[in-house]
């Protein structure tokens, strides 16, 4: 974890109401997991005043003075606004790595990633590290409708893709858990981020699978420090209370009290 | 020129309470004292003040616990804390290989809390002053019934002196009508120095759900947006007793630290300050350095109080 002042390599709308931001940070790229997170200070003054939590959403790592990640940040979100007007040599104050990412088991082949809307973004980062590495990656993708769909494009060309819309204007109409069925034997591993209803959802599909699947999901609370000083995040686990900044936001779904 | 930045925080207590420099980071906003050590240099810091402690541990108060305001943000932690013994036998080990000093910020259901919590933290290593908290307004019991009430404040004062032999500082709320009732209180029953002040009781309504925000309802207010209230009771305080009075209360820079020595507090206090700018506490005494520096200035104690009538500008 270090505080510093990136460099803004690029900053453009990745979709409506939506934009991705890459910064020049070697040392953040060299020892960030996904599934971990940055803070962002979000203006000069008071208002806004906290920093913003920004999911890692993809990580280039390099040598030397090389070496970037990206984020994804909401252009009317309160306080993220601010980094749509930035350009591209600009600073940005941000902490990070910080948290807990996601853990892979030496022998898993087979990755099973599940994320609608915002909760794509520290996926792909997983998606291309574990693509990269050589394992199998499924990720089943969800939206509102079509027009809010992550990229396909944008993804490492070993993923597989499936699709479900809340409208059906693309893919199947519903849920990104109702896409899961056919891949619970396949996968090894189970990855989601979303929203705690999808948690609940795929807490009830997975409860009754036989052998258990590993699920790993991200906690999300509001939180001030990122550090785990302030207890702000405090989220109930069925080991004990736990701080989504520093021992998550990684929990195992069966540990979440939902 | 090298400027003068300590202070003796319990000058009336038989072994004093001297800190290297005035800044103190604020309780519950820097947990242990580890959490920040990536992030800033906490040696450097004129002492720590712990989480608030309770007797046995606390899970703390539902989520949502924060939201964020106008210049400030609402708390509503409920003293999630790891309770007395843990503190006494995990952290206090650690805390006394380090120069710098803690206070641990003692938060008591009751008077008999707090006689307990005292005597199991009297001559602990690594606890060089004890904080008494009866000013957190997110509790249910304890808290805001103590730190309202002269009468109780001076009692829980008393007892906890009593119970050790430590400096011991009370933390008063602001959430009353004259705060110097409070400060003459605790100051008569024997307390070494005075911290002002806690958060402010403050709400936040979410207008699509029609519900308050922090599941509790109320909250504490803290950071910028309430600093000119902590400024102003730091000033009354400093009037009517004559114990130091530790300014907390939205301090972000070294000047917004000046006002407040300049009103008449001893030392300062940085808390919400840190999540925004985890240097912060470091950055403000490097502006006060600076401060005496340019204004050929021996010592921070020749500005406390330069504010007051009876001071020549």
């Amino acid at each position: 974890m270090q505080q510093l002042r990136a460099i803004i390599e690029s900053n453009e709308p990745l979709l409506p109401g939506t934009g991705i931001l890459w910064l020049r940070a070697p040392d953040v790229a060299r020892a960030a997991v996904p599934g971990q997170f940055l803070l962002a200070r979000c203006g000069d003054g008071y208002d806004p005043l906290l920093r913003r939590p920004l999911s890692i959403h993809r990580i280039k790592p390099g040598a030397g003075a090389e070496g970037s990640i990206a984020v994804l940040y909401s252009q009317s979100g309160a306080g993220t606004a601010y980094l749509r007007s930035r350009r591209p040599g600009d600073e940005l104050d941000i902490i990070g790595p910080l948290g807990k990412g996601f853990t892979v088991h030496r022998s898993s082949r087979n990755l099973l990633l599940l994320g609608s809307g915002w909760g794509l973004a520290p996926l792909i980062a997983l998606a291309d590290r574990e693509t990269a590495a050589g394992r199998n990656v499924v990720l089943l993708a969800g939206a509102a409708s079509a027009g809010q769909l992550y990229p396909p494009a944008r993804l490492p060309p070993e993923v597989e893709l499936a699709v479900a819309t809340e409208d059906g204007s693309a893919g199947r109409k519903g849920a990104v858990v109702d896409l899961a069925e056919e891949y619970w034997a396949w996968a090894d591993e189970v990855y989601a981020c979303g929203s705690t209803a999808m948690y609940g959802n795929l807490a009830l599909r997975t409860a009754g699978l036989w052998p258990r699947k590993p699920v790993q999901v991200l906690a999300e609370m509001p939180m001030a420090c990122g550090v785990g000083a302030c207890y702000a995040c405090t989220i109930e686990t069925r080991k004990g209370p736990r701080l989504a900044c520093k021992d998550g936001p990684r929990v195992l779904l069966a540990d979440l009290q939902l | 020129m090298t400027v003068d930045l300590s202070v003796d925080l319990a000058p009336k207590h038989k072994s004093g309470f001297l800190l290297r420099n005035p800044v103190i980071t604020a309780s519950g906003t820097f947990g242990y004292g580890t959490e920040y050590a990536a992030l800033l240099d906490t040696e450097r810091l004129g002492a720590i003040v712990s989480k608030g402690i309770t007797w046995s541990p606390r899970k703390g108060n539902r989520q949502p616990r924060i939201a964020e305001t106008p210049a400030g943000m609402l708390n509503s932690i409920g003293l999630q804390n790891v309770g007395v013994k843990a503190v006494i036998t995990k952290k206090a080990p650690v805390w006394a290989a380090w120069q710098v000093p803690i206070i641990v910020n003692i938060a008591g259901e009751s008077f008999d809390e707090f006689r307990r919590l005292a005597a199991a933290l009297d001559g602990v290593p690594g606890v060089a002053a004890l904080e008494v908290n009866i000013s957190c307004p997110n509790v249910d019991q304890g808290g805001l019934e103590f730190g309202c009430d002269p009468l109780a404040a001076a009692e829980v004062t008393r007892i906890v002196k009593q119970e050790c032999a430590l400096p011991v500082i009370v933390k008063l709320t602001p959430n009353v009508t004259d705060i110097r009732e409070q400060a003459v209180a605790v100051a008569q029953a024997g307390a070494d120095a005075i911290t002002a002040i806690n958060t402010v009781v403050g709400m936040v309504i979410d207008v699509r759900r029609r519900r308050p925000v922090i599941a509790r309802g109320m909250a504490g207010l803290s950071g910028p947006a309430i600093r000119p209230i902590a400024l102003a009771m730091v000033y009354k305080i400093a009037g009517a007793v004559d114990i130091p009075v530790i300014g907390c209360g939205g301090i972000f820079t070294a000047d917004d630290a000046l006002q407040f020595f300049m009103a008449g507090a001893s030392a300062v206090q940085v808390g919400t300050a840190s999540f925004v700018e985890p240097q912060a506490p470091t950055r403000i005494i490097d502006g006060l350095i600076a401060y005496l520096d340019s204004q050929g200035l021996a010592s921070i104690q020749d500005i406390v109080g330069a504010a007051r009538p009876s001071s020549t500008p």
